[in-house]
């Protein structure tokens, strides 16, 4: 690790807080969506599934588009040029794929959602609320990668 | 989630690190520190600093389930679908027990640990004290929700007929305002914690 990143400076403080404020109210997000999709089997009244989507879409997906704003931010700042350590690597993966992920789960949580009004949708949902639980699992790893910066 | 980013190496070298000999309790402490570091490579502080990270992630992850059943679930009226609502939330409970309790715990080891901070530094106490607030409104927060799902099964056993004290249960502005409280005092713990003013 580089001496010149041991310091952050005091000008990078924003930037952090932006993307660390955005990754907190994604995972929260996921960890609702995900929660509310395993419990919606026992649930008859269908409240949770919607939920689930709902939180997709209204937490989830605003929380993972601050959170890579500052990651953005604050990799400019932090002025890397190519030869980025591993822990960057880890955290830029899991954020792309994730944005995949989030997409796919919005598309079939939003479809379901559609269906769901005419009977149907529940599986799309479901599918929706386990991409969920995987995207919960890899931001998990990606705030410990961040964080612990592994060599 | 860069938090103070890449001081691993640098850390290592404000730590209280003077090494007292080896057979002393502190020698074999600092011994199994290195080993420990070696294998996984990754530092021992950034261990600590990895896992009050993500209880801290926890402890906020929770608060945002509780928001959104307190959202979806304002003034429902029928006790099936408050109770499908408090079994989501029942997630978050030990989500939010564990992570304040461990954010705190490492939060204090982490100042230990390091040169830089101490434990009576400005920021850190009043970073405790907004912890008892949020902790204190939360955890009434938390007792009324206990109540409100009690009230839901009660009502359960009778049907899902609507009912309005369940509804004014779950739409009290009283328990609204805890609640906005508790994500407020987190939240300026987490704005303490990236600024460290003073530090």
């Amino acid at each position: 690790m580089s001496l010149l990143a041991a310091i952050r400076p005091d000008s990078w403080n924003w930037a952090l807080l932006v993307h660390v404020a955005g990754a907190m109210i994604l995972v929260g997000g996921l960890l609702t969506a995900g929660g509310a999709a395993a419990l919606a089997r026992r649930d008859e009244t269908g409240a949770l599934i919607r939920l689930s989507f709902r939180t997709l879409a209204w937490v989830a997906l605003p929380g993972f588009i601050i959170m890579r704003a500052g990651a953005q931010w604050i990799y400019d700042k932090e002025g890397f040029t190519g030869d980025d350590p591993a822990w960057i690597g880890i955290g830029f993966g899991i954020s792309d794929l994730g944005a995949l992920l989030l997409v796919i789960a919005l598309v079939l949580g939003g479809v379901g959602l559609r269906r769901s009004r005419r009977g149907g949708g529940e599986g799309m949902l479901r599918v929706s609320g386990i991409i969920a639980l995987v995207l919960l699992a890899m931001y998990v790893v990606a705030v410990w990668a961040m964080t612990g910066k592994p060599s | 989630m860069n938090t103070r980013s890449g001081q691993g190496a640098a850390r290592g070298r404000r730590r209280r690190s003077q090494d007292p000999g080896v057979f002393s309790p502190d020698g074999l402490w600092k011994r199994w520190r290195r080993s420990s570091a070696y294998c996984a490579r990754v530092d021992f502080s950034d261990w600590l600093l990895a896992l009050h990270v993500l209880a801290a992630f926890a402890l906020i992850a929770a608060l945002v389930l509780f928001s959104a059943v307190m959202v979806a679930g304002w003034a429902v009226d029928r006790p099936q679908r408050a109770i499908a609502y408090s079994r989501l939330a029942a997630i978050g409970g030990p989500l939010v027990g564990a992570g304040a309790a461990l954010a705190l715990l490492l939060g204090i080891a982490l100042a230990i640990d390091l040169d830089d901070y101490q434990i009576w530094d400005a920021w850190i106490l009043i970073s405790i004290a907004l912890w008892i607030v949020g902790g204190a409104a939360g955890s009434r927060v938390g007792a009324h929700y206990t109540d409100a799902q009690e009230l839901a099964q009660r009502l359960a056993g009778g049907g899902d007929e609507t009912s309005a004290e369940l509804a004014a249960k779950l739409s009290d502005r009283r328990v609204a305002t805890l609640h906005a409280i508790t994500v407020t005092a987190f939240t300026v713990i987490l704005v303490l914690m990236i600024f460290k003013p003073g530090a």
